[in-house]
């Protein structure tokens, strides 16, 4: 994130005005492991520090290691929740916010995360997840089914036309959602949820997808053959990592793959019951126990009543 | 029905002449520009059959005629008056429906030639699913857009009662003030949603809203959307009105005509289609599906006829009734 000058300074004054020099090592510790504020600015231990020059350190070194979101998410839990009893007060944050904002970030009150704002750029990793971050995600997994029998039946430009729609479905269902698409291999593709209700999100889009094949597949549909998908949802923990490669080795990847494969029937929507346990009731109750024997995921599909 | 006809040159006069010798007397034709198309497509080709000359090259042709895929269009086919195109089965492998060659483009079309590209996209005899309605003036596109219309001439117009459904339901699960908030947000949910088929809220009463639409498609077809709605009703009522408790909605279509009036003003309107249109919704639609007088019976896309089907008679006219979704 590029941080401007008047940011810099703006956060340097709160920092100073709001905490001393002590707490404020502590806050930068809880972003910066191990982060020696004396060791940085060469101060000796028996020289008392300025809050004014601990601040002015810590937000250079922040803005350099590009921590400033995770900065500020932190200083917004200090000033809502306090520290070991005590409160602490963190003026002109809602200044901050405003200036975060404007340079296209977003605040989730769920998470209590920054995101960027999906009106100016929708990046894979919401523009702030770190290499290495291990965060709770809630995953999508869509698979074409009888993908070999398109192929072979129309022939690989129909049936890419026909998967062409079906990406910017996937991709219009999960990012009206704050979803990101992670991967599209050509006939399946998974995308990742992290802010909001991110598990909630997940299934809505996964149910939206479903409603849009089903009236692609009359009114749209080029290839005279419905595009039949099976979907997945489940969420875990992964470590976010540049390569989407090593993301998929994760367990929670493996999980929702192995759901959408061995679970979930063409045409459906499949939850495991790490999901069905965050939905509220209106949405859960249009799931249906799965008939595959040995499967405790629930699952949802259009059906039509009789005339 | 519209016959756009996208190419570089708009003023091309080899494709002005091909589209006057070759599509019947009252059709409505037009020449856009390929480096627009993109742009005006959403509006233009809607109830349209879309022509590309073949001289933009075959891959554009194919990219642009991706852009129809959302859209309500009859077919897309491409014109090729100098035989450029090494593959023309490409453009069919691509969803074309015509395909015109040099020797047929020099001549023009025959006697039946359009109607058996256009039975070959799937459209029904007689050109489209939604014709004009109780011939009211004009053609397709001729519509001039609500804010153009005078007040107090009579127009042909197709109507849609739309309402919450299953309410007494509700009454009980949410009380009164909230679902009187429901009925408001919904009436305020649909301004938009009918702006997307160039319809327009017109009159709301206690349980629902009148909706007019113009007599042929401009836009997203009005049916279409009411299914489409339906199928959303889960995620609508939770998303979108925060509900936590199941919501469905109840749609009745009829196509007639009336005096036209701005919203607001409509109190001293003295109409049989409006009346009819309000018992049709209040009184014989039903939760969760869509009920169409046999009048407004074009109006629904060949993509959903087989949902549909005969739900007897109601104050004289016969009506048809689409599936409902399971809950």
């Amino acid at each position: 994130m590029k941080v401007r000058g008047a940011l810099s300074q703006m956060l340097k004054k709160s920092l100073y005005e709001s905490l001393n020099a002590d707490m404020l090592e502590r806050v930068a510790q809880d972003v910066i492991p191990d982060y020696d504020l004396r060791r940085r600015t060469g101060f000796p231990p028996n020289i008392p520090m300025q809050g004014q020059t601990a601040a002015s350190r810590i937000v250079d070194d922040i803005v350099e290691e590009d921590l400033l979101l995770h900065f500020v998410e932190r200083l917004a839990i200090l000033d809502k929740e306090g520290f070991m009893g005590r409160s602490y007060r963190i003026g002109g944050l809602r200044e901050i916010f405003k200036a975060i904002g404007a340079e296209g970030f977003l605040w989730d009150s769920e998470t209590g995360r920054f995101m960027e704002d999906p009106r100016i750029r929708r990046s894979q990793n919401w523009g702030r997840i770190l290499h290495g971050e291990e965060l709770r995600f809630s995953l999508l997994r869509v698979d074409v089914a009888k993908n070999s029998h398109i192929v072979k039946v129309h022939g690989e430009t129909a049936a890419r036309g026909a998967y062409d729609d079906l990406r910017a479905m996937i991709a219009r269902c999960a990012e009206r959602r704050s979803g990101r698409v992670w991967s599209w291999e050509g006939d399946g593709a998974l995308a990742a949820f992290l802010f909001g209700h991110s598990t909630t999100s997940s299934v809505l889009a996964g149910m939206a997808l479903l409603h849009e094949l089903f009236i692609y597949n009359r009114a749209y549909n080029r290839i005279g053959e419905p595009v039949r998908v099976r979907a997945a949802v489940h969420t875990g923990p992964i470590r976010y990592l540049p390569d989407i490669g090593e993301i998929l080795k994760q367990e929670t990847c493996r999980e929702v793959f192995e759901s959408e494969s061995r679970w979930t029937p063409p045409d459906s929507l499949s939850i495991s019951p790490a999901v069905a346990g965050t939905l509220d009731r209106v949405i859960l109750d249009r799931f249906s126990p799965s008939l595959e024997s040995g499967s405790r995921a629930l699952i949802y599909s259009v059906g039509l009543g009789a005339g | 029905m519209n016959i756009l006809i996208c190419a570089a040159d708009p003023a091309d006069k080899a494709l002005s002449a091909f589209a006057s010798r070759s599509f019947p007397s009252g059709t409505a034709r037009e020449i856009v520009a390929d480096a627009v198309f993109s742009r005006v497509c959403r509006k233009k080709a809607p109830g349209a059959f879309v022509y590309f000359d073949a001289g933009l090259g075959s891959d554009r042709v194919i990219e642009l005629a991706s852009k129809l895929d959302s859209l309500d269009c009859r077919g897309w086919g491409v014109l090729d008056r100098r035989g450029e195109s090494t593959d023309p089965a490409a453009y069919f492998f691509a969803g074309a429906c015509d395909y015109v060659g040099a020797a047929l483009f020099k001549s023009g079309f025959g006697p039946g030639r359009f109607d058996d590209a256009l039975a070959f996209a799937g459209v029904p005899e007689g050109g489209g699913e939604t014709e004009p309605i109780a011939a009211g003036p004009g053609g397709r596109g001729s519509f001039p857009g609500w804010p153009a219309l005078e007040e107090g001439t009579d127009i042909a117009v197709r109507f849609c009662y739309a309402a919450i459904g299953n309410q007494k339901n509700l009454l009980e699960r949410i009380g009164e003030k909230r679902l009187d908030k429901l009925r408001e947000d919904f009436a305020a949910f649909l301004e938009p949603w009918s702006k997307e088929c160039g319809g327009i809220v017109w009159i709301r009463d206690n349980a629902g809203c009148l909706l007019l639409f113009p007599p042929q498609d401009e836009g997203m077809n009005p049916v279409l959307a009411a299914f489409r709605l339906l199928l959303d009703r889960a995620l609508i009522g939770y998303e979108v009105f925060k509900l936590e408790v199941p919501l469905s909605f109840r749609f009745a279509f009829h196509a007639g005509r009336t005096t036209w009036q701005r919203p607001g003003a409509t109190g001293k309107i003295v109409s049989e289609d409006v009346n009819f249109a309000f018992h049709l919704g209040g009184k014989a639609a039903g939760d969760g599906y869509i009920v169409s007088s046999s009048d407004a019976e074009k109006a629904v896309p060949s993509s959903l006829r087989d949902l549909f089907s005969a739900a007897g008679d109601f104050e004289g006219r016969s009506l048809i009734a689409s599936r409902r979704f399971k809950d």
